[in-house]
């Protein structure tokens, strides 16, 4: 769908959800994949930590991954994981006029399965594209 | 994005966003005040506002908005 697709490239372009984390994730026997972003790279122990679009957030050792992933994981890992910092997060949200109600716990949440759950914005972004709406 | 819900009944919103997957972090029309996001309540919804961090808004409407996007998109490129 055409606004969905104008949707998502606002999510992408605009909340950070970067095109470095964001990406279709394949099996180490190449027969599944999803979407996902990562949100952490465990070098030492060799496991990844990724949010599903969904907001499920799940971890698991890197060899569940094809060498492709891998490889991504070993070039990008650090930098995402970085650019993921809670902790500055946190405190860039609190300088924005719009970031820091916004990080406020309660305020936001996101879909987790059929339910909203509460959710933490994880990255501080320059602009918000914000959609008002209802169901009716 | 983020997705302002202005439903009273927030089944019905959580219906609705679960049915279409919405993706966005939703704030709910009960915690809009607290969000800061109430000073932005527009005219008619559906309605798009694309603000910057200090509160500006930078484009409004929805054409307005993804073409601002779409430009901001580029910038970063």
């Amino acid at each position: 769908m055409k606004l969905k697709h104008l949707l998502h490239v606002g999510i992408v372009a605009l909340l950070g959800v970067g095109a470095v984390s964001a990406r279709t994730w394949t099996s180490a026997n190449g027969k599944n994949s999803f979407e996902g972003e990562l949100k952490s790279f465990d070098k030492e122990n060799n496991t990844v930590t990724i949010v599903y679009r969904n907001g499920r957030t799940v971890t698991f050792g890197t060899q569940k991954l094809s060498e492709a992933d891998r490889t991504f994981l070993e070039e990008n890992g650090k930098a995402a994981a970085d650019a993921a910092d809670p902790v500055d997060v946190e405190a860039a949200l609190k300088e924005q006029k719009i970031g820091k109600p916004l990080a406020k716990k309660g305020i936001l949440s996101r879909l987790e399965g059929e339910k909203f759950a509460n959710f933490q914005l994880e990255k501080a972004p320059q602009y918000y594209l914000v959609y008002f709406s209802a169901s009716w | 994005m983020i997705h302002v819900s202005l439903d009273d009944d927030k089944k019905a919103a959580e219906s609705w966003a679960a049915k279409e997957g919405f993706p966005w972090p939703t704030v709910m029309k009960d915690n809009l005040e607290r969000s800061g996001l109430g000073d932005y309540l527009p005219r008619g919804i559906p309605n798009y506002k694309l603000i910057s961090m200090d509160g500006e808004i930078v484009a409004e409407g929805k054409g307005a908005v993804f073409q601002k996007v779409a430009e901001l998109s580029k910038t970063e490129a």
